[in-house]
């Protein structure tokens, strides 16, 4: 694979497959901070296993290992869950043995988020929309709203924190 | 989707691929190639603190091991060892007169069998002289 020899070219890489990997996860585990673990995972073993690949198809190479540890997390996940009443198990994250995988719309998961997101107390709430919904970097909020890039950079991570227990809440609901 | 061996076959995961990028293509979250690389950095770091550290134990356990033989290595009784001639017993044998005459004659009768070999050249060069 020559496209990954160097750090530069690795991150070429990275911006080519970002999106197909982040998607793929996302369908597979209907988890927005799930998703974007794993497909941080799957770039990491990609990097460390770039002497393994043939060199046939990078592709699908990498949406195999995406599609494994995302698999690999359903299976934990299960594992994990404390069996109480049947109606408690959220549905979202078994896998029944020879039974089809979910579909999971990743439409859905997104507006999921984007619910979430508005559920958030000031300032959380804006920067949140800022940097989940509409993709923005904390160097493009923070001059936006003429803070300072370490004040964003806090108020997203505090934000990304309050996402996750109110998002897993909600996913559990379902 | 159907799941064989646990993982995806071949033929799921194209289908998977083909209806991501169709229909459900979203984009990753911001930063995301900078999260990575600190990552792949974070990994790099902690693989060359563990080489690092198995290479210490290494160089330690040669350490104790060369101290160890030191310490464990049986005793050797000084009367087992042959005793060694001294350096004038050594340099004691000179050779004779008789022997070094000896010598010189025998360098005699090689250069006379030279001589004879090579058709008595030395002979006719004596006789100029």
């Amino acid at each position: 694979m020559e496209n990954i020899d160097s750090k530069d070219s690795f991150i070429k890489f990275v911006q080519q497959y970002q999106n197909l990997v982040f998607s793929i996860c996302l369908k597979l585990t209907g988890d927005y901070f799930a998703a974007e673990d794993l497909a941080q995972e799957t770039f990491l073993a990609a990097y460390q296993h770039k002497s393994e690949f043939d060199g046939e198809n990078e592709k699908a190479w990498l949406c195999r290992i995406a599609s494994n540890k995302c698999i690999d997390y359903q299976r934990a996940a299960a594992r994990r869950m404390v069996p109480t009443l049947e109606e408690e198990l959220p549905k979202a994250h078994l896998i029944e043995r020879n039974e089809p995988l979910r579909s999971i719309l990743n439409q859905e998961v997104m507006e999921e988020l984007r619910v979430c997101c508005h559920a958030l107390s000031p300032p959380y709430d804006e920067i949140a929309n800022l940097y989940f919904l509409e993709g923005k970097t904390a160097k493009e909020i923070a001059e936006q709203l003429g803070a300072n890039v370490h004040t964003v950079q806090t108020q997203i991570y505090r934000a990304k924190e309050k996402l996750k227990k109110s998002y897993r809440k909600e996913l559990l609901k379902e | 989707m159907s799941v064989e061996n646990k993982y995806l076959t071949d033929e799921a995961l194209t289908a998977l691929i083909l209806e991501v990028e169709e229909k459900e293509f979203v984009s990753a979250p911001p930063e995301f190639v900078s999260d990575v690389m600190a990552k792949i950095t974070k990994a790099e770091e902690k693989r060359k603190t563990v080489e690092f550290r198995r290479y210490c134990i290494r160089v330690l356990g040669s350490v104790a091991a060369a101290i160890a033989l030191l310490f464990w290595m049986p005793d050797i009784e000084p009367k087992e060892i042959e005793e060694l001639p001294s350096r004038q017993e050594l340099i004691g044998k000179t050779i004779t007169r008789e022997e070094a005459l000896d010598d010189r004659t025998f360098f005699a009768k090689l250069m006379s069998n030279l001589n004879q070999e090579m058709g008595g050249i030395f002979n006719e060069a004596e006789k100029e002289k």
